[in-house]
């Protein structure tokens, strides 16, 4: 008896653990796409405002935001500054590539931010300008409809994952 | 001569870490006998790769090697141009619009690249370029020492520096000259030159090579470089924050730059400067810079020409008689 209950305690904490779990993914995927804006915001003011040169620029943007999202800026410096004749656009197109499976940025987001990628350093401050404010946009955009499917979501996954459990215990006994 | 060519080599690797990859592997592996020459390297959009050395030019081939075959030559690619535009501005073309205005960058270095393009006009004014096709990118003559043999005629022992016009047809190694004149004067010689407070007013950034505002050349230990200034500006600027002892500056030829020199001359500091001609005649033809040569204001002039190479000295005139205390020619 205690043993079949211990093992229905234990199925049913998997579930949902595996629920939250999942569930989580559009937690993060809201938090990246913030953290992105965030980044690609302050890229704007150190470059339209400060002037700065893009590897520097890039460097004290990866400083200020968190995660795998940080990983784009530096990387893509390191890239830039280690000088073996890639242009800006090549180096930010391989790292975001590298960087696509340890996020969960989808390919909507690739697609934006490679167009983003393909300008950036390229031209005068105005169209620098335009190119921000374009790619800004289209993430919010985005972000928009993360937050619409993590709040339809979030609660389902949750709630499967503990009557999931729920049902095999049942079945089980 | 060993260490001018070891200098030249390390000049080209410096430059190649601004050039896109297939540039570099071409250049990378060009012969030494013209790398230790090396002067400008030329990158023309659809056109063929050419290096300039030891005043002559040489066409390139995808191996790097001398060609006068133009069929073989390595015609230079819309993404080399690209390419070496963004590594040349750090990819930061945002952040070079006042450079591009002037139609010339500086590389960390002192390297100085001119850049050829579309110009867009704002006002009548160039606003920036766009469309860059293409680069000339040069390697300035560092040649300390050169000046050693003119000093004793611009100079009197310990105190003396006097107003000193070099005129020089183009390329002939006038900034240079004026250069290695600032180091030595600005240093002091031992015995010979105590070293004085010296202001370069750098408007072209060709005398110290600026990066960032640093010199890229050096320009000796009292001396302060305003970069990018345009001179008559910069004259009367450091004439009154920077109290120096001696200006140098290069190229004047405008109406406001003769106004400003006759200003630092009447300030009672000296002013060594350049002027593109043949000698002291056609000078005293040009307007605004004949005002000074009549009015005496420089002491000295310096004729250079390339008769024995780039550098040579024609001859050291003095100014109140106008006649020479060194007639050339001599290298």
């Amino acid at each position: 008896m205690v043993i079949k209950f211990v093992g229905a305690f234990l199925i049913i904490s998997a579930t949902t653990l595996i629920g939250y779990i999942y569930s989580n993914i559009y937690n993060l995927r809201v938090k990246e796409l913030r953290e992105l804006q965030y980044g690609i915001q302050m890229l704007e003011t150190e470059m339209v405002y400060g002037y700065s040169p893009l590897p520097e620029a890039l460097d004290s943007v990866s400083r200020r935001i968190s995660d795998n999202i940080s990983l784009l800026f530096s990387e893509t410096s390191k890239k830039l500054r280690s000088k073996n004749g890639l242009s800006v656009s090549e180096a930010w197109s391989l790292t975001l590539n590298a960087l696509m499976p340890k996020t969960s940025l989808t390919a909507v987001e690739r697609d934006i931010l490679l167009a983003f990628g393909e300008s950036l350093g390229t031209s005068d401050v105005k169209n620098q300008s335009r190119n921000f404010k374009l790619t800004l946009t289209l993430l919010k955009q985005e972000e928009l409809k993360a937050v619409e499917l993590r709040d339809k979501n979030v609660k389902m996954y949750r709630n499967l994952g503990f009557l999931f459990g729920l049902a095999l215990v049942i079945i089980l006994i | 001569m060993v260490g001018e060519v070891k200098h030249r080599r390390k000049d080209l690797e410096n430059i190649l870490d601004y050039l896109s990859s297939k540039l570099r592997e071409i250049l990378g592996t060009i012969p030494e006998y013209i790398s230790c020459s090396l002067e400008e390297i030329r990158i023309r959009l659809d056109k063929p790769l050419m290096v300039i050395a030891g005043e002559k030019d040489y066409i390139l081939t995808e191996r790097g090697l001398p060609t006068l075959d133009i069929s073989k030559a390595y015609i230079v690619t819309k993404d080399d141009v690209l390419k070496t535009f963004q590594l040349i501005s750090d990819y930061s073309i945002y952040a070079v619009e006042e450079e591009l205005r002037n139609g010339f960058l500086t590389l960390r270095g002192g390297y100085r690249v001119g850049i050829a393009g579309k110009v867009v006009l704002e006002n009548g004014a160039i606003k920036t370029l766009k469309h860059v096709s293409g680069f000339n990118i040069r390697i300035n003559r560092e040649i300390k020492g050169i000046s050693k043999r003119i000093l004793p005629y611009i100079t009197e022992p310990l105190e003396t520096v006097y107003n000193t016009l070099i005129i020089s047809p183009p390329q002939c190694g006038k900034t240079t000259l004026l250069r290695d004149i600032a180091l030595n004067i600005s240093n002091g010689i031992e015995g010979y030159l105590r070293g004085k407070k010296v202001s370069i007013i750098d408007e072209r950034s060709e005398i110290a090579g600026c990066y960032m505002g640093v010199p890229q050349n050096d320009v000796g230990i009292r001396t302060d470089v305003i970069d990018a200034c345009p001179k008559a500006q910069g004259i009367l600027m450091v004439i009154r924050a920077m109290s120096p002892e001696v200006i140098v500056t290069d190229e004047i030829g405008r109406r406001e730059d003769v106004v400003a020199i006759n200003e630092a001359v009447n300030s009672g500091v000296k002013v060594i400067t350049t002027v593109h001609g043949k000698n002291l005649e056609e000078v005293s033809k040009k307007p605004h810079v004949s005002e000074l040569v009549a009015n005496g204001i420089f002491e000295r002039y310096v004729i250079l020409s390339k008769r024995l190479g780039s550098g040579t000295i024609e001859a050291i005139i003095e100014g109140q008689k106008y006649s020479a205390i060194l007639s050339g020619p001599i290298k």
